[in-house]
């Protein structure tokens, strides 16, 4: 697709800057006191837009040659071969033009300064050549700020998705069942859920949008969350925190181990009649971090095909952010199930 | 008038206390138990026999449905749950009505009103226990016995071969056996049978616990299990597992 051609505005513009020059080229071709002005334009013009529109081919070499991956020898000789010929034939036209004119007009222009013209027209089709690239270069420009911007949506996109991943619906309904629950027997309590609703839900919010977030921040988030699960589940319910002081700030994507408990608790607690602990740990494992949601859970359960949705996103989101160094491995026990996680220990 | 009998099933302390609350406001219910998991529930409706109950469906070990099946008695049920996608299934188990979590008191008070219509009009056909296995997840990712007071959950994968006895059938799971009030092809139909393979008019096997068929007589083969059980395979059970294996 010609860059010009195809587009009105930039035909048009460039139709007005070749009138500027057109204008020029026919005060060349006055010689001082010989020729009046309509007459120079006259003999100059009718070539000259044909000129015009001859260096408008310069787009042809300009896309078989682009800057950034042609021998720059090669591209100056064919430029400058291309520019020689079409001068070239622009002088001829403004010959074989003075000699149609010759045969009615008495005032013929002056056929005079050939050379000038030469030169002219060489620089001529070299601006043309310098404008085509510099609109391939603009071209260049906008793919790569589209491109940007489609990676933008997508990962906007993706965050998006893993919120509504996160933001559970049977999760929400259930904790408003309970909230309303609550209003009649026990109104102090049901202000606490609420609260612990709001405070969770503005966490996972805010924690979702960051790129990274510390640790802490993660395993604050899960508690949390247990502490309205727990207002469900009542005493079946516990949550075990063991973690090593020294990976407290280690960066994590956010909302890395959420999903991990949030699956202990609804597949693993939740299927037991008398309850169980959930078990975080996280120690410092040589210049990694060793994480682990552990469960126990019901021998009887129905096999699971595959892995769980939850199980996979963490994978997937360990993978991205950590390039590939990170490390999952499922422990499926009769009784027990774990989840463990071999990160780098990343500080910042 | 009686009271109505009333029995409120939910694992999760909070929903039980606002079913129990909003019963409270009509005193023509009344609650007789309330039950905090599936085993209490089929304990507690057969000693009680109630005449309605409200039931959550997502419980450990037996969910809403489950509990259905094993009852010998089926009082009216609405289910109460978080969840919408139930709905189809809630219908074919032929619930009176479904209730989602978190609900108003004036949707309450007119399922209450429905439940009270229905009662006192005479009309005891609450379901069966087949119409609740039939609204049960297929294919079936366990079954629940029940004898006498005891209940038992097997997953599926760890029935080893199902046979045929009169009007019940005999689950095999690790050497041990347990009964099930239904008839082969009833489970054959609930299984998956990519799974489980009818391989003789008494006998279905899993497929997972099979070791080899052998041939036994002129014309006729026997299948042998992992733990030596030895099955009669039919010229026709054969021919299906063949398809499979």
């Amino acid at each position: 697709m010609h860059p010009i051609l195809t587009d009105r505005r930039r035909l048009a513009l460039y139709l007005i800057a070749w009138s500027v020059l057109a204008t020029s080229v026919a005060l060349l071709a006055i010689e001082p006191g010989e020729l009046r002005v309509s007459t120079a334009i006259l003999g100059t013009l009718p070539p000259t837009v044909v000129f015009a529109f001859l260096c408008l081919a310069a787009w042809y070499p300009v896309r078989a040659l682009p800057l950034r991956r042609s021998r720059i020898a090669g591209v100056l000789a064919t430029h400058l071969t291309a520019a020689l010929a079409i001068s070239g034939l622009w002088l001829l036209l403004m010959r074989v033009w003075s000699a149609v004119l010759a045969a009615f007009l008495e005032t013929v222009p002056s056929s005079a300064g050939p050379m000038v013209f030469f030169a002219m027209g060489v620089l001529l089709y070299l601006l043309s050549v310098a404008v085509h690239y510099l609109l391939v270069e603009i071209e260049r420009a906008r793919q790569i700020e589209r491109r940007e911007l489609e990676v933008t949506i997508l990962a906007r996109d993706a965050e998006l998705k893993l919120l509504k991943a996160q933001l559970d619906p049977h999760f929400l309904f259930n904790s408003l069942n309970s909230i309303s629950s609550l209003c009649g027997s026990s109104p102090s309590s049901a202000r606490t859920l609420t609260t612990l609703l709001a405070d969770y839900l503005r966490k996972s919010l805010r924690v979702g949008a960051a790129e990274s977030i510390t640790l802490s921040e993660e395993l604050e988030l899960l508690s949390s969350y247990i502490a309205i699960e727990r207002i469900r589940f009542g005493s079946r319910l516990e949550l075990e925190q063991d973690i090593d002081e020294s990976v407290r700030e280690c960066r994590v994507p956010p909302l890395l181990l959420q999903p991990l408990v949030e699956n202990a608790v609804t597949h693993g607690i939740g299927q037991l009649v008398e309850g169980g602990t959930v078990i975080v740990t996280a120690r410092r494992d040589g210049d990694g971090i060793h994480l682990i949601v552990e469960n126990p859970c019901d021998p009887d359960r129905p096999r699971k095909t595959g892995t769980g949705m939850g199980l996979t996103n963490a994978r997937r989101r360990a993978e991205l952010f950590y390039d590939r160094r990170a490390r999952m491995e499922v422990v499926d026990e009769e009784t027990r199930y774990r989840v463990s996680l071999l990160v780098p220990a990343e500080t910042c | 008038m009686d009271p109505i009998q009333t029995v409120v099933v939910d694992d999760e302390p909070p929903a039980r206390a606002i079913l129990l609350e909003m019963l409270g406001e009509h005193p023509q219910f009344e609650v007789v138990a309330e039950c905090a998991n599936g085993y209490e529930a089929v304990k507690a409706i057969a000693a009680h026999r109630p005449d309605i109950l409200f039931l959550d469906i997502q419980m450990p070990k037996l969910d809403g449905f489950e509990v259905l099946e094993l009852l010998d008695v089926r009082p009216a049920v609405v289910f109460v749950t978080a969840y919408d996608e139930y709905a189809v299934r809630a219908f074919e188990a032929q619930a009176l009505d479904y209730l989602l979590k978190p609900f108003t008191r004036e949707r309450f008070a007119q399922v209450l009103e429905r439940v009270e219509q229905r009662l006192r009009s005479g009309d005891r056909d609450f379901g069966s226990p087949d119409a609740s296995l039939s609204a049960a997840r297929k294919p079936l990712q366990r079954i629940a016995f029940r004898d006498g007071g005891a209940i038992e959950v097997i997953p599926v994968h760890r029935i080893d071969f199902i046979e045929a006895q009169d009007d019940a059938v005999h689950v095999s799971s690790r050497g041990r056996k347990l009964v099930k009030q239904k008839t082969l092809t009833e489970l054959e139909q609930l299984l998956d049978p990519a799974r489980f393979v009818r391989v003789h008019r008494s006998y279905i096997v899993n497929l997972e616990s099979l070791e080899r068929v052998e041939p036994y007589a002129k014309d006729s083969r026997v299948a042998v299990l992992r733990d030596g059980t030895r099955i009669p395979v039919s010229r026709s059970g054969y021919e299906r597992l063949r398809t499979l294996l």
